[in-house]
């Protein structure tokens, strides 16, 4: 047994239906005088039959086929005549739901366009159609002869052409039922107009001497019916029009068929011509102006939401320009397109060091909205693809129509971040890049849920041109920061050489005061004649005074050679305990003068390649340090070798030097003491550095305050230094 | 109170040690006696342990207790008589504050001779 298909089941029930339909309408119409006994003046079939093609698809057609076939045996036809008719009624509204379809007609009549495709392509072209075909056949079969053909033609036409027009409009609009808002208001509106319409019809159709002939004053009365009519199709759209149409039709063909009203002529097929003509001017008049109406609310429609756009956009772009605080701004502005663009939303930015960071997020319902925070533990990341990964990588617009439920389902359970996304649930998703100057800075995702509202295609251009204007906000918030961030720089950088000439100039001013203070005073003295006592002292500490001027001013040259590049290291073979022992020897009386102790644990000889007076610059550096900062305690001096490198160690039990000052001291200008207590520019140990580096060795330091420093020199043994490469000939 | 008694000595407060020196030098030749303090603390300690010195020639910028600091001292708890205090420095912006201050003087480093002696012949004779 061959399996049943469920569709075709379905359809053999739909053209059953239909069949049937047609036949008991074809009953009904018969019934009210046929020309030749089978062209009728009024013909829902023709509607019926055009309603269910256009609704439910061609392949009902065979229904239309088996209701004519069958209507018209009923009515007496003779199998080949009612083959040929049922044939021309089949072509009729296949042809008419055909052309209908082809010219993109709107089930719904809501456009002008449509009230005319069906008036032109199928009351007057397709139903002519039928209509030749139908009559051909009477004729072949002999059922009509020269003298009758044209009004049986004429006839059956304008019976089709009136079921097109109001039949088929009346059940395509009812089967839609896209109601119109049923207020209290508008049914009781609704049961006023269609009571009206229904009195004046009864009035203009039912009154009259029963069987009497045509009275030119009668002529006026339906006229009265139009008012109704297009109150009806102006206030209730294209329900309000075929509903009224109907009813009008109704009354009005049973009326005359009654043998009443205005229309009433010597015959009843003659009536029902005169009848039809109105209606179809009746039926058309309301559709256009229905369709007419709803274009108008349509534009209204249109105009109100491009308004309102309007008004979301600039109150969206006021906030972004608010503040250049971009976080802030972006934090007030998501609340705002919830539940315009979505149940909820949130905006990632990417940070200055690239990460992806959420700063906002916002949705309709408050429980959701403490779902979304939660997902902040959860940022985007390579290992979790996300819209947000996908749309900071293309910069592009994505979106997800439909978020496949199976999918989100699936996801893996107890996992914290899935368990999140369940609770949100979403089911569409809108993510778009926040850009500014072909840059991707971040991306704002919308995303539909509890609501089950689906985004439309205006709703995508809304939220680029929303985040466009995000991006150039935050672009002008992030360019505004760099260049304070520039500007603090620059200032400090300025505040750094400022405070270093001030304490240049007193540093370098200090020595030249006892300089110049020995000088004159001796100078003094031999023009007074004073006998000078302590000469050689005074000789000494003039020149020590200069000595020290001295050695501040090279320091000065040093950094200036330093910083320009230009500082050249001579280098020569010798041995570094030797030089140390020179330098330890030369502090001996200042070590004394302190009262430091200093011990010196010498394993060399350590014989190298480097600049001799630079190294013995940095020794003595390191050990004047020692002596300055080690407030009187022993000072213990090392040298050890190894295969590699050799390595100098100072270590002083003084003041020390905090944590955060350690990596300072080696700066330029910097000093981790007070400029006062101990003189001197705080150069020394930044070109100590220097130096190091470019001999290939390095400096460190270890300290605790209050337990004194270790300094440690560490200078290769074999490698030159790498700013002297030695040229091969 | 100034004295005329060459006993009597000015009291140089300066945390450069040759500086120091070499106003000794320059003033004992010139027939003053000299006393040293390296700062304000030292300098207040010398007070309390020492007759009143004639003169005190006293540096602005000294550590750990630098010149307005000791002068600050001074004032909460004065000298049994008032001494001169000239200002020695070298910041060129310190002459208001100079002014302001209870100062006999002050003097720019370096220190020029005929200023300095000037100074000092106007308030030691």
């Amino acid at each position: 047994m061959p399996q049943r298909d469920p569709d075709a089941a379905r359809d053999a029930l739909n053209v059953g239906a239909l069949a049937l339909a047609y036949i008991v309408t074809a009953q009904l119409g018969l019934s009210l005088g046929a020309v030749s006994g089978f062209a009728t003046l009024v013909w829902p079939p023709a509607g019926i039959a055009l309603f269910a093609l256009l609704r439910f698809g061609f392949r009902l057609w065979p229904g239309v086929m088996i209701g004519a076939l069958v209507a018209n045996s009923l009515a007496g036809a003779a199998a080949p005549v009612a083959v040929g008719i049922a044939t021309g009624n089949t072509l009729e509204a296949v042809l008419a739901a055909w052309v209908l379809r082809s010219a993109g007609f709107d089930l719904g009549l809501s456009r002008l366009r449509d009230a005319f495709a069906l008036f032109i392509l199928a009351a007057l072209a397709a139903d002519l159609l039928g209509a030749t075909i139908g009559v051909g056949a009477l004729s072949a079969g002999g059922l009509v002869n020269l003298g009758t053909f044209l009004e049986t033609w004429r006839s059956w036409w304008l019976g089709d052409a009136l079921g097109t027009l109001t039949v088929t409009p009346f059940l395509l609009l009812w089967w839609r039922r896209e109601a119109w808002q049923a207020t209290s208001k508008r049914i009781s509106e609704a049961a006023v107009v269609f009571a009206m319409m229904f009195i004046t019809a009864l009035t203009v159709f039912f009154t009259g001497e029963r069987g009497g002939t045509l009275d030119a004053n009668a002529l006026s009365w339906p006229f009265f019916t139009l008012p109704m009519l297009y109150w009806a199709s102006l206030r209730f759209a294209q329900q309000g029009a075929v509903t009224a149409t109907l009813l009008l039709a109704t009354v009005s063909i049973a009326g005359t068929a009654a043998g009443y009203g205005p229309f009433l002529s010597d015959t009843l097929s003659h009536s029902l011509t005169l009848v039809q003509r109105f209606m179809a001017v009746s039926s058309m008049s309301a559709l256009v102006l229905a369709a007419a109406v709803s274009e108008r609310d349509r534009a209204q429609t249109a105009s109100n939401a491009a308004l309102d756009q309007t008004r979301f956009l600039a109150r969206a772009s006021a906030i972004l320009s608010s503040s250049l605080d971009y976080e802030t701004t972006l934090q007030a502005v998501a609340p705002l397109v919830v539940p315009r663009l979505g149940d909820n939303c949130v905006v990632d930015v990417i940070a200055p060091d690239g990460t992806i960071r959420r700063v906002a997020e916002a949705a309709a319902l408050p429980e959701k909205l403490e779902v979304l925070r939660q997902l902040r533990a959860f940022p985007p990341s390579p290992e979790r693809p996300s819209p947000v990964n996908a749309v900071l990588k293309s910069g592009k617009t994505l979106f997800i129509p439909q978020f496949d439920a199976a999918a989100l389902e699936r996801l893996t359970a107890g996992d914290a971040y899935n368990d999140l996304v369940r609770k949100i649930g979403p089911t569409s998703s809108v993510t778009v890049p926040l850009t500014a100057r072909g840059k991707v800075l971040g991306a704002i995702t919308f995303g539909m849920a509890e609501s089950g509202r689906v985004y439309e295609p205006e709703d995508l251009v809304l939220a680029e041109e929303l985040a466009s204007r995000a991006g150039v906000a935050i672009d002008h918030a992030l360019v505004f920061r760099a260049q304070v961030s520039a500007s603090a720089a620059a200032s400090e950088a300025l505040k750094v050489r400022e405070d270093f000439l001030a304490v240049a100039g007193h540093e370098l001013k200090t020595p030249l005061t006892s300089l110049l203070l020995q000088l004159q005073g001796l100078q003094r003295a031999l023009k007074k004649g004073f006998e000078i006592t302590n000469l050689g002292d005074r000789l000494e500490r003039a020149t020590g005074a200069g000595l020290r001027l001295e050695n501040l001013i090279n320091q000065l040259l040093d950094v200036s050679r330093i910083s320009s590049g230009r500082l050249k290291l001579e280098p020569e073979p010798f041995e570094l305990e030797q030089l140390l022992r020179e330098v330890v020897d030369r502090f001996s009386e200042q070590a004394q003068r302190v009262g430091s102790q200093v011990s010196l644990e010498a394993r060399g000889p350590a014989a190298g390649t480097w600049d001799k007076s630079r190294i013995d610059q940095v020794l003595t550096n390191l050990v004047s340090n020692a002596l300055k900062y080690g407030e009187g305690r022993p000072v213990e001096i090392a040298l050890k070798e190894s295969d590699t490198e050799a390595v100098v160690t100072v270590v002083d039990h003084g003041i020390g030097i905090a944590e955060e000052q350690q990596h300072k001291i080696f700066d330029r200008f910097e000093r981790a003491v007070g400029t006062r207590e101990f003189g001197g520019f705080g150069l020394g140990l930044w070109i100590c550095r220097q130096i190091a580096q470019a001999s290939g060795g390095r400096i460190e330091v270890k300290s605790a305050p209050g337990e004194g420093s270790t300094f440690t020199l560490r200078l290769p043994l074999s490698s030159q230094p790498a700013e002297e490469p030695h040229v091969v000939h | 109170m100034s004295s005329t008694d060459s006993r009597v000595p000015v009291l140089v407060v300066d945390d450069d040690g040759d500086i120091r020196a070499a106003l000794r030098d320059t003033l004992e030749l010139e027939g003053y006696a000299v006393a040293e303090a390296r700062d304000g603390g030292d300098a207040l300690r010398w007070l309390e342990n020492n007759p009143l010195p004639r003169l005190i020639l006293l540096d602005w910028n000294m550590a750990p207790m630098n010149g307005p600091q000791f002068m600050e001292a001074l004032e909460k708890k004065p000298l049994p008589s008032p001494v001169p205090v000239v200002l020695l420095t070298a910041d060129a912006r310190v002459n208001e504050k100079a002014k302001t201050a209870r100062y006999a003087g002050y003097l720019k480093k370096p220190v020029e001779l005929d200023p300095l002696f000037a100074v000092l012949k106007q308030h030691c004779g």
